[in-house]
């Protein structure tokens, strides 16, 4: 017995995530993609029907489609564009010794571990446009009051606020451990050379952090792609469809309107938009590494 | 013979012992049923029973309670997977049971209806037929609603004006009633996408229009049509609550409760979530009147349904007899539930819990040119919604609604064919 297993160790240890990728990555893959290519209403009386690519056909076609893709990828860059943009402000803020430092990283972690769906909740209390906070505050400061996820046109820029509200921390954690990680000898020969504050920012500290930089706005991209349980908890795609990304039309489709070739062919269809980016991820990733 | 006689009298008594059990049997003794019920004032008004029928039956019930569209969704989840567990939910006939009797996820409750005491006549007849299918009956009405007007009594009288019975004088009374520094606004009603279709249903019908023309095909961008969503739009951005499109009944009821409208147009069946005198201030102040248009819907907004796959349908067709019964039914019309049935509203002890003046408005939309439909009757319908609801809030932003109606025309007819092809296959 012990030399047979032995003798297949090999086999043995990679087993458990062979059966893994088979049973929990390619085979609901697998069902998806034949799904995406039926007709079926999830009837217990009729089985799905070969339709080919009716479905993808018919989202090509369909403006509620490419809007809800256009939507996804404005939510996840604009999102991430003002995380990466603060979370690499807080971190430079927080790369130094001074008191309080480890509550003040604390307490700007927070965010992060708070549960996605009591978050929508509380920020729609905040945006609730007669008895909010955010127009409390708004109007305290002389501005006029928004309607914030109440209206067309500002629904999915107020999701966006509350995106980097929760993700920005997360950032900035990444980057500052890659800050952490930079040697001190660079920034000690350019305090000698008489390199100002900003000069050592600009030219030690961002090109030496810009792999972790990379990275960190990466998985975030993927991440924001991919936000479900926010607008649901919110939204729901509404007001109209101007909070309806790829992610609850899909949810919308099957669950809602009992279409399962038509959500799986919208699955499939983000799937090679994940799929695209983290392709990008990896040459990206490659091309920026650096040694000390 | 005295030896006999002891001996017959054992037998009688052994027999007598014998007998009491198959008296008082309960057969689903100790049987669990796992029943899925909507966040609705049916459900409040029935869970303090639910220990009586554990009681009567020895059946214990695995009570589980979701919002509307989250109940939804995870039927359909679960029926899709032929789930053996779920054994008794409540469905809307005009929402997702058609779909579900085509899919075959209901069990045939044409037995249970047909039972002697659950009366099948005593129902009101359009309400059974929307369970029916060919000569089965899949679904038993418990909800009746109607769109009625809700309007604050103190603000009208402090105003002088009329109650109103026409959409003008609606309009009138929501401009007049309108005090944005004051905090009231003129009129509230659902917003939201798809939930405010049904809401808008009353406006549509009374310009004169309807979801569908005659030979089936989508009507929403007809003249009619756009004039409904125009006043309906142009009412609540003016006299409405600011962010009013992404309100859903829990909100509007909430903010009329909380004394911020003069009139509310809603279903007359969540008036306890409006008025109900814990939490709303305007409880006293409350006055109720028919929807203030030449037609509205009278529908029938919830029902019982036993799940297709479910091992126990016997256990869940007792509950649903008690659930659904007349006794039952009576209680919890005497609760504030309008009921499904002709008889409850018969009863005078039943309607204690309705102020007089709404049983008079129930009694009165019988009357009136109701229709049995507050949303398009197709198979797709929650899809449908999303297309008209799209026309409604870009008329309540003040957008081109002639143009909205055109592209939520299209899209729900795009719908109405899909259902077509899928019929036809």
């Amino acid at each position: 017995m012990s030399r047979w297993v032995d003798r297949h160790l090999k086999i043995i240890f990679i087993l458990p995530c062979l059966l893994f990728i088979l049973f929990m990555v390619l085979f609901p893959l697998g069902y998806n993609i034949f799904m995406s290519t039926s007709k079926w209403s999830m009837s217990a009386l009729s089985s799905p029907t070969f339709v080919g690519f009716d479905n993808y056909l018919f989202l090509f076609r369909s403006q509620r489609f490419w809007l809800a893709v256009g939507r996804t990828i404005y939510y996840a860059f604009v999102g991430v564009f003002f995380q990466a943009l603060l979370g690499i402000a807080v971190a430079q803020m927080l790369n130094r010794a001074f008191l309080g430092k480890g509550l003040a990283k604390t307490l700007f972690l927070l965010p992060v571990v708070a549960t996605p769906v009591a978050v929508g909740m509380v920020w729609q209390l905040i945006y609730e446009p007669t008895i909010g906070l955010g127009n409390a505050i708004l109007t305290g400061m002389g501005f006029k009051p928004q309607l914030f996820l109440g209206s067309t046109a500002t629904a999915l820029n107020a999701l966006i606020l509350i995106d980097v509200w929760e993700w920005t921390p997360m950032v900035m954690l990444m980057v500052l451990a890659g800050m952490l990680a930079i040697p001190r000898d660079p920034y000690e020969s350019a305090v000698v050379d008489g390199a100002t504050a900003f000069q050592r920012f600009r030219y030690i500290t961002l090109p030496l952090a810009s792999p972790t930089i990379l990275v960190a706005v990466l998985l975030r991209l993927i991440d924001a792609i991919k936000t479900f349980d926010i607008i649901y908890a919110t939204t729901k795609g509404g007001p109209g469809f101007a909070t309806e990304t790829i992610n609850i039309y899909a949810t919308l489709a099957t669950f809602q309107y009992y279409s399962f070739g038509e959500g799986a062919a919208i699955t499939m269809c983000f799937f090679v938009i994940v799929m695209g980016m983290a392709i990008l991820f990896n040459a990206a990733k490659k091309r920026v590494e650096v040694d000390y | 013979m005295k030896k006999l006689l002891a001996l017959a009298l054992g037998l009688v008594l052994l027999l007598s012992v014998a007998a009491v059990p198959a008296e008082t049997q309960k057969p689903f003794e100790g049987t669990e049923l796992r029943i899925l019920l909507a966040n609705h004032m049916w459900t409040n008004a029935l869970r303090p029973h639910l220990g009586e029928f554990e009681e009567l039956t020895g059946i214990k019930l695995n009570i589980e309670e979701y919002a509307e569209d989250q109940l939804s969704q995870k039927l359909a989840i679960e029926l899709a997977a032929q789930s053996k567990e779920l054994d008794v939910f409540m469905t809307r006939p005009l929402q997702e049971a058609k779909q579900m009797i085509t899919n075959g996820w209901l069990y045939d409750l044409t037995a249970v209806l047909d039972d002697e005491a659950m009366d099948k006549a005593d129902f009101f007849e359009a309400t059974l037929a929307l369970y029916k299918s060919g000569e089965q009956y899949f679904g038993i009405p418990l909800v009746t609603e109607r769109e009625i007007l809700y309007y604050r009594t103190d603000l009208f009288e402090e105003a002088g004006i009329a109650v109103p019975t026409t959409l003008d004088e609606l309009w009138a009374a929501a401009e007049a009633l309108t005090d944005v520094d004051a905090g009231v606004y003129g009129i509230v009603s659902r917003g939201l996408t798809a939930a405010a279709v049904t809401q808008f249903s009353g406006y549509l019908y009374s310009m004169g229009g309807d979801w569908m023309d005659a030979e089936g095909n989508a009507n929403v961008d007809s003249p009619e049509a756009i004039k409904a969503f125009t006043f309906y739009g142009d009412l609540l951005r003016n006299f409405g609550p600011p962010g009013v499109t992404s309100m859903h009944w829990q909100q509007c009821a909430a903010l009329y409760a909380s004394g911020k409208a003069a009139m509310y147009t809603e279903a007359d069946a969540i008036f306890n979530n409006a008025v109900n005198a814990e939490e709303s201030v305007v409880a006293d102040v409350t006055g109720y009147a028919l929807f203030p248009g030449d037609s509205f819907y009278n529908i029938p907004s919830w029902g019982l349904s036993v799940g297709a796959f479910t091992e126990k349908a016997d256990a869940a067709a007792e509950f649903v007899k008690w659930a659904a019964g007349k006794d039952m039914t009576a209680t919890l019309q005497a609760a504030g539930v309008p009921g499904a049935r002709v008889s409850v509203y018969g009863i005078p002890e039943a309607n204690v819990a309705f102020p007089p003046q709404l049983v008079e408005v129930i009694g009165a939309a019988g009357t009136k040119d109701a229709r049995g439909y507050d949303r398009p009757l197709i198979t797709s319908v929650s899809k449908a919604r999303d297309y008209i609801g799209q026309a409604i809030v870009a008329a309540i932003e003040g957008g081109d609604v002639e143009a909205a109606a055109k592209l939520a025309n299209e899209g729900f007819q795009s719908v109405i064919d899909e259902d077509r092809a899928a019929a036809g296959q």
